[in-house]
């Protein structure tokens, strides 16, 4: 039967979608597709715990992306694109949510590849303002998934107080959770981004070495 | 937060296809949406049904309970600030409580119940090795789909050395809790740690033979029957009147 066929590799299409996926060119992930596979591993691992971390420590912060950022930052946009998309739907395993924010993540490690591309995660101050930018655009993506998906509501004490502060001052849910969004995730964006960029610029010189956006820049 | 583990148990829901099972997710998922909050009620009765004949009742419960319990006190927080709401039982400041608010909390909760009840059965029902072979079949690119069913393991190893880093930052006079930063001098650690690791990583997958051309092979047996046919179609069906009878224009 061909849908059996399809879904057991064995059909014409898929013969030739395993063909393409044999030639996949893994220039966008610095050539370099195990290392990229074991990095999303940790860095998928890493937004789970951080964002427990800062969670439990109730800091007005999520910290869930850090391992995107890290990923986009070493390997480029595409590959923390994909890193951010891979993180939230492996995730659903400790928050079954994350999945419906896939967008959002995707976005952070895209524009985490580009900072990394303009060099600008090389230097903290300008990797700050850069998350604080991004902060603003993620906001504008998840706050209408938060809106239609729960109205608002997650575990993160914080954000909540901020939807009830906007509900209480007559704003509909999907504006409340704009202004919580805003008021959130810039701030978390930019500890996010100057964190990694620290530890970019810290890593010992066999790390810098495999790491393909890790490398030194040419003095010359 | 839960950790719903698959259990070993072969079910009806258990024997079919990672795929097909996705698909009824998605389409149950949307439908939770577009439709709330009528068949609700129902779905989250279905889905603790399947939950229990696959002999995960109890576990599974406990881990609804867990996500849901936040949420449900955001909900109230958020119903108590509806500047719109009439015929409280108690109000203070611009917060109150009555029964259209908790009306509206209880609806969201249980929308909210259903999309993590949906993932945690597909989670519970389907083993790691046999969703990695079936990704592999249809073209997902190895390295890509072991990222995807490799991360969860990697949590449990991750949260000890947390333990670790954390021991050896309170020795060194870091204090932890509420609200402080302290939690900060845990991310450098491990960050640099995990990317050691990683590299680590990348050498054991290519001892295995990983970056090789051709085929893998697998040693799940997945295969795609007449029952996940019938469940599929049955879903888009679903989706296409859902679809025509919702969506306005």
């Amino acid at each position: 039967m061909w849908v059996s066929a399809a879904f057991d590799g064995q059909s014409p299409i898929t013969a030739r979608g395993a063909d393409l996926v044999r030639g996949f060119n893994w220039h966008w992930a610095g050539g370099r597709p195990l290392l990229f596979g074991a990095t999303v591993v940790a860095a998928a691992a890493i937004n789970w715990v951080a964002g427990l971390i800062v969670n439990t420590a109730r800091l007005p912060i999520f910290g869930d992306t850090i391992g995107t950022v890290l990923v986009g930052t070493l390997f480029g946009p595409a590959a923390g694109a994909v890193a951010g998309a891979i993180s939230n739907l492996g995730g659903a395993i400790y928050n079954p949510l994350l999945p419906w924010f896939i967008m959002t993540a995707a976005t952070v490690g895209f524009l985490a590849g580009i900072a990394g591309g303009l060099d600008w995660m090389r230097r903290p101050w300008r990797a700050v303002l850069f998350g604080g930018g991004v902060g603003l655009v993620s906001a504008a993506i998840s706050a209408p998934v938060s809106a239609a998906v729960s109205a608002g509501a997650t575990p993160s004490g914080l954000y909540t107080v901020l939807v009830a502060t906007a509900r209480t001052q007559g704003l509909s849910i999907f504006q409340s959770t704009y202004v919580a969004s805003l008021a959130t995730d810039p701030l978390d964006k930019a500890v996010t981004f100057g964190l990694v960029s620290i530890i970019v610029s810290l890593l010992p010189g066999h790390l810098h070495a495999r790491f393909p956006g890790a490398r030194a820049e040419d003095p010359s | 937060m839960s950790e719903a583990r698959f259990n070993a148990r072969r079910s009806p829901v258990g024997n079919l296809h990672p795929i097909s099972k996705l698909v009824v997710v998605l389409v149950a998922s949307l439908c939770a949406l577009v439709l709330a909050p009528r068949p609700n009620g129902g779905l989250l009765a279905a889905v603790l049904l399947t939950a229990i004949l696959h002999g995960n009742g109890r576990r599974f419960v406990q881990g609804l309970v867990a996500v849901a319990t936040p949420f449900a006190v955001s909900l109230l927080l958020i119903a108590a600030a509806d500047p719109d709401s009439t015929g409280d039982w108690w109000s203070v400041g611009p917060l109150g409580l009555g029964p259209d608010r908790l009306a509206w909390a209880s609806e969201l909760l249980v929308r909210v119940m259903v999309l993590v009840g949906l993932l945690q059965l597909y989670i519970i029902t389907t083993p790691l090795d046999e969703l990695h072979a079936c990704l592999v079949r249809v073209g997902v690119p190895k390295p890509l789909a072991y990222a995807l069913v490799a991360a969860a393991g990697f949590v449990p190893h991750l949260r000890r050395r947390v333990l670790d880093i954390r021991d050896a930052q309170t020795s060194r006079g870091v204090r932890f809790g509420w609200g402080s930063l302290g939690a900060l001098s845990l991310v450098g650690p491990l960050l640099l740690s995990t990317l050691e690791e990683a590299a680590d990583r990348e050498t054991a997958l290519l001892t295995r033979g990983f970056g090789l051309p051709g085929r893998a092979t697998t040693l799940a047996d997945v295969t795609w029957g007449r029952g996940d046919t019938a469940v599929a179609a049955l879903a888009v069906l679903v989706l296409i009147v859902v679809f025509l009878t919702h969506v306005p224009g």
